[in-house]
């Protein structure tokens, strides 16, 4: 992935705008990745090999989110999550172009509001599309 | 596995389960690069309001996805959930669901094996 240069030193709330673009990523579900995953989830590596879980594109989404907001301030609080799967799974080793953007920004009750959405796009086909609900902590 | 008579759907989805662990969240950051102290630092997250080490909700999360491709396959579907609780690292993670009969979404969730409920939301398959 690419460094970024233009970014705040800290991602606090204020640094986001709704609509903002915060980059794009490329990642991909490789041997190390699928190691992880199978150790986690007690699952054959080989079995999983054969064919990657779908739930591989969220860890993807959030490495790519988590990537492109960084640093921020501790204790933020990830408190929901839409995802839409088109029902075309991962693949080993192929490109994941995960772009991530800031949708909506609102402050209620005295908490700060921010949703991210996240698109991971593979040879044309969408293969997520996520809405990340966060409390931003500062 | 029971069927709904209208669509041979499934009326439950399928259990998955996990016993979590400080070794598995450790895993877990490295696999999504999510070091948050909260997840991985015992000596700082027992200073929070949390008592000591939290999973990341996204893993909870990954096990619904797992357990929801295990009943239907790899199909397009919404999934829309709000993570409820925090689930304490050693937890063992389970996951449930249940059809809705009035419209065919389903009620999904993950609890902890003493029933706190740690994730809850709604399925819709786009078939």
């Amino acid at each position: 992935m690419e460094l970024r240069s233009d970014v705040p030193k800290i991602w606090n709330y204020a640094a986001f705008e709704e609509g903002q673009d915060l980059g794009t990523s490329m990642l991909s579900i490789d041997d190390a990745k699928l190691r992880l995953w199978a150790a986690i989830f007690d699952r054959p590596y080989c079995a999983a090999k054969r064919q990657p879980s779908n739930s591989l594109l969220i860890s993807v989404m959030m490495e790519a989110y988590l990537f492109v907001a960084q640093p921020r301030p501790p204790g933020n609080i990830h408190a929901g999550q839409k995802l839409h799967l088109s029902g075309r799974a991962p693949r080993m080793d192929e490109a994941l172009i995960v772009t991530t953007r800031v949708t909506k920004k609102e402050e209620r009750k005295g908490r700060k509001w921010l949703t991210f959405e996240s698109r991971i796009v593979s040879g044309g086909d969408a293969l997520l599309t996520g809405e990340i609900l966060t409390i931003w902590a500062e | 596995m029971e069927q709904t008579r209208s669509a041979a759907r499934p009326i439950r989805l399928a259990e998955a389960r996990i016993q979590t662990s400080a070794m598995k969240t450790a895993r877990y950051a490295e696999l999504t690069a999510d070091f948050n102290p909260i997840h991985v630092d015992p000596g700082f997250a027992t200073n929070t309001v949390f008592g000591g080490p939290i999973n990341h909700g996204t893993l909870g999360l990954s096990l619904l996805a797992q357990a929801i491709e295990t009943t239907f396959g790899c199909v397009p579907h919404e999934l829309d959930v709000r993570f409820s609780r925090p689930a304490p690292v050693g937890s063992v993670l389970v996951t449930g669901g249940e059809v809705n009969s009035a419209d065919g979404s389903y009620h999904v969730h993950v609890t902890t094996e003493d029933g706190v409920r740690v994730i809850e939301g709604t399925l819709r398959l786009n078939d």
